[in-house]
């Protein structure tokens, strides 16, 4: 006689992730027979409604995709218009594109770290209850998370729906007086930003080792943000212009976002991915505070992610100090004049790369548009890292064990699942037929 | 921005996203039609930037769309116990605004006042600008009195 044994999990609200999703785990025989991560995703819609509008309209709209990274959205969207347009900006320009791009890293991660992450490597189940114990580290995180959204306000004239962007540059250079007091905080943020690495290396993070291939853009000289070729940990280096030929995005059923495949395997993109391909970009000074922490990159642990997004945090401090102590630019824009075309680039948003493609009529209005983002491109790697890790677990535990392992899983990915509500519903199931 | 000391400080919490806009269009609304008065103006995109938001302030106003079943366009006053009674998250933008709203307390961050108002809305609800309309007489009337009794 089979004995039939069916276990099922409602977690009914999942906190500390930006969206909304559902995940579905079916184990049989100690097996995952069936793991699905739904999520939905917006920016679809937006691709629809860029038809018809003009390269400046674009790159407003398009920061509406997302309230967390907009910064990210613009850029890509600028650097694909101006590569249509053959506009070349001033070395001011790109250094001020650059400080944009630093501060909306910098508030990203440290929303991440210190909010959503750590949590659950410190034993609480949210940031309120760790604050009790780590108040000093949650003002930390809520100190650089300002300082950042300040920097993206300096360019955008606020951090919420900037407005400052545009193709040629900005509407305006940045305010000396605002400069100068920015100038401070960053300098006193940059020994936190040091003591953080060090933080995040001490905590007791999973050691979960996973062969994934990490993908990110990749520079020539600097860490790579707005510019750069696509490579791969796997031997990919290509233009960015060649993304189609070798990435493929398909609609999973169980999921309104696409996932995407390269050369039909999953890939990660995002800080760690960045790190691992791009360790010697990173300052000496940068490289040595890593040494020091006793982490080597490239890393296989995905839960070394923490540790890269304090790489970068430190990273964006760095450079800002730099880039805004240069000389003051006296153009906020160049001219350019619009063509027909196909504009594509690729950046490094917070959480990976970013991928942008628009065909344009000769008055530059955008004929159709594609957007890659890079919860999407991730959404592959999560399952299957999800499985691994699982698995590695123990499938044994107890539901509410695998529930809040998987739960950390999925948060250490940083996922930005925008949506107007932000539930994940994971249904456990388990199907028995041993035999009694 | 570093926030400087305000008597008044009004924040509008939201996404971009359906119904999750009311609290950032009712605050830019507000913005136009109140120029005269010494309010500082916020939008706020996740409540992680609250206990920042809340430094310097004599009295804090929170804006945000309550998913209700009120009068669509009714403003709620709603105390911090308010929200914990909800049987569902008030607000949930990564972290929501009930843990938001604990982990300024936990960093002795509260301002002397706090306000929490929220317009009342189905999650389906498309005509976001007609919603804020319907709330702005409301929300107008609490900030005015927040004025009148601020110290």
């Amino acid at each position: 006689m089979n004995e039939h044994r069916e276990i099922s999990i409602h977690v009914p609200v999942l906190t500390r992730v930006e969206g909304e999703g559902a995940l579905d785990l079916n184990i049989r025989d100690g097996h995952i027979t069936e793991l699905k991560l739904r999520i939905f995703e917006p920016p679809r819609l937006f691709e629809k409604f860029l038809e018809g509008r003009q390269p400046d309209e674009v790159i407003d709209m398009v920061a509406r995709i997302c309230g967390i990274c907009p910064v990210a959205y613009q850029m890509t969207a600028v650097h694909a218009m101006e590569q249509a347009f053959e506009v070349n900006v001033t070395p001011w320009i790109r250094a001020m594109r650059r400080i944009f791009y630093c501060g909306e890293w910098l508030q990203s991660h440290a929303l991440h770290i210190h909010l959503l992450a750590a949590p659950d490597f410190l034993g609480f189940n949210s940031v309120t209850e760790m604050a009790k114990d780590y108040a000093a580290e949650v003002r930390r995180g809520l100190r650089l998370q300002t300082l950042g959204n300040d920097l993206i306000a300096l360019f955008g004239a606020r951090s919420v729906h900037p407005v400052g962007a545009c193709v040629g540059g900005f509407y305006h250079t940045p305010d000396n007086n605002t400069i100068r007091d920015l100038l401070l905080r960053l300098k006193q943020a940059k020994e936190e930003a040091s003591d953080l690495i060090h933080w995040t290396a001490s905590l007791t993070l999973p050691d979960d080792q996973q062969d994934f291939v990490s993908v990110s853009l990749r520079h020539p000289s600097e860490y790579p943000m707005n510019e750069g070729r696509i490579i791969s940990s796997a031997g990919l280096d290509i233009d960015t212009t060649e993304y189609s030929q070798h990435f493929t995005e398909f609609q999973a059923p169980h999921s309104t976002a696409l996932h995407a495949t390269l050369h039909n395997k999953p890939y990660l993109v995002g800080p760690l991915a960045r790190i691992n391909l791009n360790f010697d970009r990173l300052p000496t000074k940068l490289q040595t505070i890593l040494n020091e922490a006793g982490i080597i990159f490239p890393s296989q642990n995905m839960f070394h992610s923490i540790i890269a997004r304090a790489a970068e945090i430190w990273l964006a401090i760095d450079e800002a100090i730099q880039l805004l102590q240069g000389k003051p630019g006296i153009e906020a824009s160049v001219a350019w004049q619009a063509k027909a075309g196909i504009a594509i680039a690729a950046t490094e948003a917070p959480r990976g790369l970013l991928w942008h493609r628009y065909e344009l009529d000769e008055s530059g209005k955008v004929v159709n548009a594609r957007i890659v983002p890079p919860t999407s491109q991730n959404q592959a790697r999560i399952e299957e890292d999800l499985k691994l890790s699982l698995e590695t677990f123990g499938l044994d535990q107890n539901d509410d064990a695998l529930r809040l392992h998987g739960e950390c899983v999925i948060r250490n990915y940083d996922p930005c699942i925008s949506c107007a509500t932000h539930f994940l519903r994971m249904a456990v199931k388990r199907d028995s037929a041993d035999a009694t | 921005m570093q926030h400087e000391q305000h008597r008044l400080r009004v924040i509008g919490i939201g996404s971009n996203h359906g119904v999750d806009q009311l609290g950032w269009l009712a605050c830019e609304m507000l913005q136009k039609k109140m120029k005269a008065y010494p309010i500082d103006w916020q939008l706020c995109r996740t409540p992680a930037q609250l206990p920042e938001l809340f430094c310097n302030c004599d009295t804090a106003v929170l804006i945000d769309a309550l998913i209700s079943n009120k009068p669509i366009g009714q403003v709620l006053t709603l105390s911090k116990d308010d929200l914990l009674s909800l049987s569902s998250p008030w607000s949930s933008h990564g972290i929501s605004v009930v843990e938001a709203l604990k982990l300024t307390e936990a960093l002795g961050q509260l301002p002397a006042n706090y306000i929490i108002l929220g317009i009342a809305t189905s999650i389906s609800e498309m005509e976001i600008e007609n919603i804020v309309l319907t709330a702005l007489p409301q929300l107008e009337q609490s900030l005015m009195k927040s004025i009148s009794n601020s110290p």
